[in-house]
């Protein structure tokens, strides 16, 4: 389809003019071309003599103060004279001279013919290492002459005065400064920009500087991703994006981590940010690709990761927008923040070719020790003590019953492994000024900490490939990323059984899997075999293709013209059986498979116009497109039961019954949007963008809605009062924005009244039911977004400190609004005059500081203060949401009982009854906890000694969050047959006792009973401090002699170490702070090592 | 489809995209198809044939959550909040059987949804049924009988769990979602409206061979049942009279095929593609050796007179680590894979024991055992000869739990009803015993989320 959408390159004349026309009836709103003037002058100045001719006729002057300044006083009377006629009479008796256009009047000084000739100069850039530099600018001030260097970085100036000083700059080098001297050849070496405020950052639709940006965008480069041994690009994010709290779900191989940017901003629907890569967006975004569950999870906040198919190290850089500045450009799509994923492009020389190589290991970081089977059995025998009961056949089948003495460390056994991670990496790149290409190839492979040969295996492709015609008109780029993801896992994750009793049978007398052992099933206790699940294989395979074509043309200097077509297919392949052998025969149940084929399918077009011209004494840049996208969903999932073999689980058609279920979900998305830029003088920027969109989400009376923002900043160190005062500041610079953004990440289809067919047949033939309430007039939710920034830079911008602050406040919630389950469902999609708003303030700091003897050092540190609160909810008391939110509070606040600590005499949990009416109930609940976090960021340093480099990050995270004793509420302990953490051991045991843990219980009959099932979980005793510092990575690197590397013909080769997760600072009781479940793996620590060379 | 423009002149596509610009007008880009899965609910009451799946997915929804109200639920867990199952295995099984239910409990939280939610879909059939006009009337009054039926039957039963419930019969969500409890008079009237309306709507014939759908007889055994509950012996007595003259249904003399596909006894019953009845699932054990998950009450087996062929053949027992353990064996299948039995609703000997009941309470002593000593004999017992209506209604109520036993929760309402609960279970059951456990706790989140509604006492 879209190959047959490739726009032409329109190259005629008509095509221009027909263009141009339609384009200034956009963009410039000049009155026409009455070309007639009348005009007086008497001794005025050149500039105000242009200003008069500009007020009656469509162009405009272009001119430099220097003319200005060498002009002589104008006298000039003309009336209904032409243009042309009028100009020439004005610069009769200047020294100057001017060309007419249809848009402007050049001025230019006159040929002088008595400038004594120049000579010709030939330059040669190269970088540090020798190697030429090609698209370096030189530019002449004195005579105003320029070039720019080739693909050998060389360049030629002819006739140039001999005393001239010639001025080098080129993106991500320092500005050199170079005297002719009368040479005739010129050999420059360039150093690499010691600050990045010239770097280029990737923004909505093009690009800009740190310098001049307005809005608020992080970028994350691929020297910081490439020494991070991970397989998802974003888990190189953490601690390096103020604003951004990652959570990794699982610590499996291909599993998602969750991602919220400056808080929740929506009470239901989808906090995700918009994922783009190459322009265009991600057709998963962030929600899980697999629909069978594996031990990754399924569904929602758990599951495979579309973005794991995405190559780390094929990735030149990861841009974070965040203002309304930089995100109401996506419109409805950009209330949660937009993620940019650009890929790497060719450089221009030599053929380069680079292989990288890394192998290494990971375990698990923090978990909980579990009781031995000696305490584990003393447990259960106090807690039936406890109650005056001695274990019999049908209270402790486990201690009557089974073997007592056995032991299984299962923590050690079902996860205690180390996985191994090997990768391997080529590309080649090269190309010359016009025509750039780049090819990489990748694979990963990596396994889990289960015992068994499980994990996943990926191979990547990545290509790219821009042509520039030789007089730059024509300009076309294409980028094509292949990803295939091969997961080879299990049905469960195995962190979920390490608490089971300890003394659990595992294998019968003849050596197999067993279910039971003196024929006390476990099914029958709710224990099974863990080993089984070993057998329960899954296997996926996700293939991610991305392509991206932009065709641009220059119809006129200045204005471009650019069509951007992309493509994304993600498909899925899944096969999960569950053989005899891992089904518990308790179950009665023959062997069964789940088979699911899916395919997410999306197409881009995005026509856009640039123009960038300079306008009186500013640069304005002009963009206006549309956006055309279709996404396309399908699925196909089937349950297929009653095998008869094991030998035939892969083959649908042998199963004795089968349960189909199929997807679909169509969207489409159109929308037209414009930005405008003014730079005046480098030092003010105004950036003004809107969005008018329509979503196929939304019912068809709310379809469109518009978004827009307005930014500026001001470069106040460019000023003259403070450039030359004080010099220790070398950059300063104040920004603004306020704009609106929509969120409409509510699923397809929720505006119609549908029924679906049940999922099983009555007499024979299906049935249907409703598939949701009815409710045809929601609409968008709105993000309003302000935001104020300073940005400062100190002796020479080796010092950097950026400060930000946001308020966002997001209204007209759309909500799955909850619902009593009266009503049929548990819940409506409904917006709600509620108001939402998140704060905060982020603060980025940076140092360069030579420490003197070849040793630098450079740091970063980002902190993040965020504050989400609830700021109106009308009617709150009498809607469904009055237990769980309260105005004024984070979204994440439970209403909890104030927790007393165990009850010395009665060994029993105790909470303040604040009504004193003997139960604990809903006016009880008087403590407001909440789990967002008060401040996180992350401390970078970077150590190069010579060819040394060492690096590290650490991560913090100052919050509170739920810890092991909420599982207690699932998992009493001692009542019946789980295991525990070792810490249960401080229980009560005798009256005087105080202890954190409550008595055991043995049956529910026990007075303990009930508050640990029922009002634990809901006191605030299950949350505690889970404040981390995590040292998140290490990385060290040895860059190998240059001697040693002419000899096999290297022009480098460096060895590194790299490290994730090594070691983590906190109080928390439980596993790991991060995902906060004892039962769910948590994330790995890895270490590698490897080899990159480059020939 | 965009499409089409890539194809007309380029001129065009660069029109079309700033025309796009300009305006963003494109609405007819934006219509998407509907999800092949999906029926529209206007499409679904436009022909008899859709109209009639509505009701079927009806049925197949009563049986599509487990161990909920009508599919399993009511045996297993009346069961054992009354005196008849004992707990062995499920830890959280044991807050019925201690009759120590928490707000929380998972199951009492799926009796109550999974009963709303079937609720909303009859009311969504009886609005679509009322705004059409393209259904076949015939069609139209049966669908409708078969609807207010299902809603009856689940109020009957939610009605008895919890207490006061809210009544919903709209589909208007702003409105559901505040009602307050309605009381139980007033349920017990919509009840009888619903299943009056239903008996007249319905066919006397069922619409298929396996009675797997409702009929006439089947809406006036539940109300022969609702009149015996607000104790209306006259209307219980001939509601039940109509349904055993009927003539298709009579007592099946081997007790074995009671609970059988084909038994001439049922009066409605549910059936399951792929699977046996709940009861037989949860009761049976897996392997002979192995223990049951739930097993019968030693006071229960007790009850059995000598010689009741019912404990003979409705009970079984198994042997673990030396102990007999026993079990209800009225359905003798369990599992999936291929499917035997049906489960069995409404049948004929509850119909003789409620018009027994009712002509007793009317004082006509020879006319109610008459209809006691048919269940009797049945049973393979003798005749009972008593004479006076305080030892007759005895005899009814411990006929009823021996005939009835883990089976729809009939001794816990039979025990609710004649008021005898706190005597029986607060001496069985004691020390555990609260008057307050005759009622289910409301799902705690219900309350949190509808302000109207309060909890039952003691929760």
């Amino acid at each position: 389809m879209i190959v047959r959408g490739k726009a032409q390159p329109m190259r005629s004349r008509s095509a221009t003019r027909q263009f141009l026309l339609l384009f200034l009836f956009y963009l410039v709103s000049y009155a026409g071309f009455s070309q007639s003037i009348t005009l007086s002058l008497k001794k005025v100045s050149l500039e105000k003599a242009f200003k008069e001719i500009e007020s009656k006729v469509a162009q405009r002057f272009v001119y430099t103060s220097e003319m200005l300044a060498q002009s002589r006083p104008v006298t000039l009377s003309v009336t209904n004279a032409p243009l042309q006629g009028t100009l020439d009479l004005l610069f009769e008796s200047q020294p100057l001279a001017f060309s007419l256009d249809e848009r402007f009047i050049k001025v230019r000084f006159k040929a002088v013919a008595a400038t004594p000739p120049g000579i010709e100069v030939h330059g040669k850039v190269t970088d540090n290492s020798g190697q030429p530099l090609p698209g370096v600018s030189i530019s002449a001030k004195a005579s105003g002459l320029s070039a720019a260097t080739n693909a050998e970085g060389v360049f030629v100036l002819q006739n140039v005065p001999k005393n001239e000083v010639l001025t080098l700059t080129s993106i991500g080098f320092a500005e050199k400064r170079v005297p002719v001297n009368n040479r005739g050849t010129i050999t420059v070496q360039m150093d690499v920009a010691y600050n990045s405020l010239d770097e280029t950052v990737v923004m909505a639709y093009g690009t800009t500087t740190r310098r001049l940006n307005t809005g608020s965008i992080v970028r994350v480069t691929a020297d910081v991703i490439s020494r991070q041994p991970v397989s998802n690009p974003i888990g190189a994010l953490y601690g390096r994006v103020p604003g951004l709290v990652i959570t990794q779900s699982n610590g499996l191989p291909g599993s998602k981590f969750n991602l919220e940017l400056r808080g929740r901003n929506s009470i239901v629907q989808g906090s995700d940010p918009l994922i783009i890569i190459d322009g265009i967006p991600l057709a998963s975004g962030n929600n899980p690709i697999n629909l069978i569950a594996s031990a990754v999870g399924s569904g929602g906040a758990s599951g495979m990761s579309a973005l794991n198919t995405i190559n780390p190290l094929d990735i030149e850089s990861i841009e974070v927008l965040k203002d309304a500045d930089a995100t109401a450009i996506y419109g409805s799509r950009g209330a949660n923040s937009v993620i940019l994923i650009s890929t790497k492009k060719g450089k221009a020389g030599e053929t380069r070719c680079t292989a990288n190589f890394y192998s290494g290991g990971s375990r698990i970081t923090r978990t909980m020790n579990m009781l031995n089977t000696v305490q584990y059995v003393q447990m259960r025998w106090e807690a039936l003590a406890n109650e005056g009961l001695d274990a019999d056949i049908s209270l402790a089948p486990d201690l009557v019953a089974w073997d007592t003495t056995r032991f299984s460390d299962f923590k050690k056994l079902l996860i205690g492994n180390t996985a191994h991670t090997n990768d391997a990496q080529v590309n080649i790149s090269g190309g010359t000024a016009t025509t750039r290409f780049l090819l990489g190839a990748g694979y990963h492979q990596e396994s889990t900490v289960f015992p068994g040969h499980f994990g996943e295996q990926k191979i990547t492709f990545h290509s790219n490939i821009t042509h520039t015609s030789p007089g730059k008109k024509f300009y076309t780029a294409l980028s094509l990323n292949y990803g295939s993801d091969k997961s080879n896992l299990i049905g469960t994750d195995l962190t979920a059984y390490i608490n089971l009793p300890p003394n659990l049978l595992l294998y019968d007398s003849a050596n197999a899997l067993t279910w039971k052992e003196n024929d006390i099933s476990f099914g029958l206790l709710g224990l099974t075999n863990p080993l089984a699940s070993l057998l329960a294989a899954y296997n996926g395979q996700f293939d991610n293709l991305l392509g991206n074509l932009q065709i641009g043309y220059k119809l006129l200097p200045g204005l471009n013209f650019k069509v951007s077509l992309g493509y994304n297919s993600i498909t899925g392949d899944e096969l999960s059986v569950n053989p005899s052998t891992s089904i518990d025969p308790a179950r009665g149940l023959l062997p069964y498979s789940s088979f699911a084929n899916s395919i997410q399918k999306s197409w881009i077009m995005e026509p856009q116009a640039e123009y960038t011209g300079q306008i009186g004494k500013g640069k304005l840049n002009l963009l206006i497109g549309s956006t055309w996208q279709e996404m396309l969903s399908k699925g196909t999932s089937a349950y297929a039961n009653d095998y008869t073999s094991d030998l035939l689980l892969g083959s649908i058609s042998a199963a004795g019954n089968i349960t189909a279920l199929n997807t679909y979900n169509q969207y489409r998305y159109n929308a037209g949007f414009g930005r405008l830029t003014y730079t005046l003088a480098d030092k003010y920027v105004v950036n003004i963008s809107g969005r008018r969109d329509g979503s196929s989400r939304f019912g068809p009376n709310n379809q469109f809605a518009n978004f827009g923002a307005a930014g500026a900043a001001w470069i106040f160190s460019k000023e003259a009062f403070l450039r030359d005062r004080h010099s220790f500041l070398s950059f300063g610079k104040i920004r603004g924005s306020y704009g609106t953004t929509g969120n409409d990440q509510i699923g397809d289809y929720k505006f119609l009244e549908t029924w679906t067919n049940t999922p099983l047949p009555y007499q024979g033939t299906p049935g249907l039911r409703p598939t949701s309430l009815y409710n045809p007039d929601y609409s968008w939710e709105i993000n309003r977004k302000v935001e104020a920034g300073i940005e400062l830079g100190f002796l020479q911008d080796k010092i950097f400190l950026s400060g930000a602050f946001f308020k966002n406040r997001c209204s007209n919630q759309l909500v799955n609004y909850t619902l009593p389950i009266q009503t049929g469902f548990p819940s409506v999609t409904q917006n709600i005059d509620a108001v939402l708003q998140n704060s905060g303030m982020e603060i980025q700091a940076s140092s360069r500081i030579g420490l003197g003897n070849d040793l630098n050092w450079v740091s970063s540190f980002t902190l993040s203060l965020t504050r989400n609160k609830l700021v109106s909810f009308p009617n709150l008391e009498r809607t469904t949401y009055a237990q769980n939110y309260v105005i004024g509070q984070p979204l994440s606040t439970r209403k909890s009982y104030q927790y007393l600590g165990v009850d010395a005499a009665t060994g029993v949990y105790l909470f303040n009854d604040v009504n004193h009416d003997n139960g604990y109930d809903l006016e009880d609940r008087v403590m407001y906890i909440n789990t967002d976090p008060k401040f996180y960021g992350g401390f970078t340093n970077t150590f190069a000694f010579r060819n040394i480099e060492l690096q590290f990050l650490l991560e913090f995270r100052k919050q509170r969050g739920l810890n092991y004793l909420y599982t207690q509420s699932q998992y009493i302990p001692e009542y019946y047959y789980f295991n525990q953490p070792a810490v249960v051991l401080e229980r009560w045991q005798k009256a005087g006792d105080v202890k954190p843990i409550q008595k055991f219980v043995a049956t529910g009959a026990s007075d303990a009973f009930i508050p640990a099932s029922e009002y634990l979980a809901q006191s605030e005793a299950v949350y505690g401090d889970a404040s981390f510092i995590r040292l998140k990575n290490v990385s060290l690197s040895y860059e190998l002699a240059a001697g040693l590397l002419k000899k096999a013909r290297l022009s480098a080769v460096s060895l590194y170490l790299n490290a994730q997760n090594l070691f983590t600072l906190t109080r928390y009781t439980g596993a790991d702070p991060e995902n906060q479940n004892l039962y769910v793996l948590p994330p790995l620590k890895t270490i590698t090592a490897g080899i990159r060379l480059h020939f | 489809m965009p499409l089409q423009t890539f194809n007309k002149p380029k001129w065009s596509f660069v029109y079309g995209a700033v025309f796009l610009i300009h305006c963003s007008a494109c609405k007819k880009f934006l219509q998407v198809e509907p999800a092949p899965n999906l029926v529209e609910s206007e499409a679904v009451f436009a022909s008899d044939q859709t109209a009639v799946s509505s009701v079927t997915g009806l049925f197949s929804q009563l049986v599509s959550s487990n161990l909920s109200i009508t599919n399993g639920g009511s045996s297993v867990f009346l069961g054992l909040t009354a005196d008849e199952l004992n707990n062995n295995a499920n830890p959280i099984y044991d807050e019925f059987q201690l009759n120590a239910i928490s707000r929380t409990n998972f199951y009492v939280n799926n009796l109550w949804s999974n009963a709303y939610k079937n609720i909303y879909q009859v009311n969504a059939i009886l609005k679509g049924l009322e705004g059409t006009t393209k259904v076949t009337d015939s069609v139209k009054t049966r669908l409708t009988g078969e609807a207010k039926f299902v809603r009856a039957f689940y109020y009957f039963y939610l009605l008895n769990f919890f207490g006061d419930v809210p009544f919903v019969s709209g589909t208007v969500y702003t409105e559901n979602a505040v009602m307050p409890r309605t009381s139980i008079a007033e349920l017990y009237s919509h009840i009888i409206s619903d299943l009056e309306e239903a008996k007249n709507l319905m066919p006397a014939s069922y619409s298929s061979s396996d009675r797997v759908r409702p009929n006439k007889w089947t809406a006036a055994a539940l109300l022969a049942r609702t009149y015996l509950y607000i104790n209306d012996w006259e209307n219980a007595a001939a509601n039940a009279t109509a349904v055993i003259n009927a003539g298709p249904y009579s007592l099946e003399t081997d007790l074995n095929q009671v609970f059988a596909i084909s038994s001439t006894e049922t009066l409605w019953q549910l059936m399951r593609e792929n699977a046996n009845t709940a009861e037989g699932t949860t009761f049976i054990p897996f392997s002979t050796e192995a223990l049951p998950t739930l097993s019968l009450q030693q006071i229960l087996l007790d009850a059995f007179e000598k010689g009741d062929q019912r404990e003979t053949h409705w009970v079984n027992t198994t042997m673990v680590d030396g102990q007999g353990y026993y079990y209800p064996f009225k359905y003798k299948a369990r599992g999936s894979g291929s499917v035997t039995e049906y489960l069995v609703v409404l049948r004929l000997a509850e119909q003789y024991l409620i018009r027994s009941e009712a002509q007793g309470q009317q004082n006509d002593i020879s006319g109610a055992l008459e209809d006691l000593n048919r269940i009797r004999y049945r049973a393979g017992l003798a005749d009972t000869l008593i004479n006076t209506k305080a030892t007759l209604l005895e005899a009814i109520a411990h006929e009823r739990r021996v005939e009835l036993f883990a089976e729809w929760g009939h001794r816990w309402f039979d025990l609710k009803r004649t008021g005898q609960i706190d005597a029986v279970l607060g001496t069985e059951k004691s020390p555990n015993w609260q008057p307050s456990d005759a009622l289910f706790p409301l799902p705690q989140e219900e309350i949190e989320r509808n302000v109207a509604l309060t909890q039952n006492p003691g929760y």
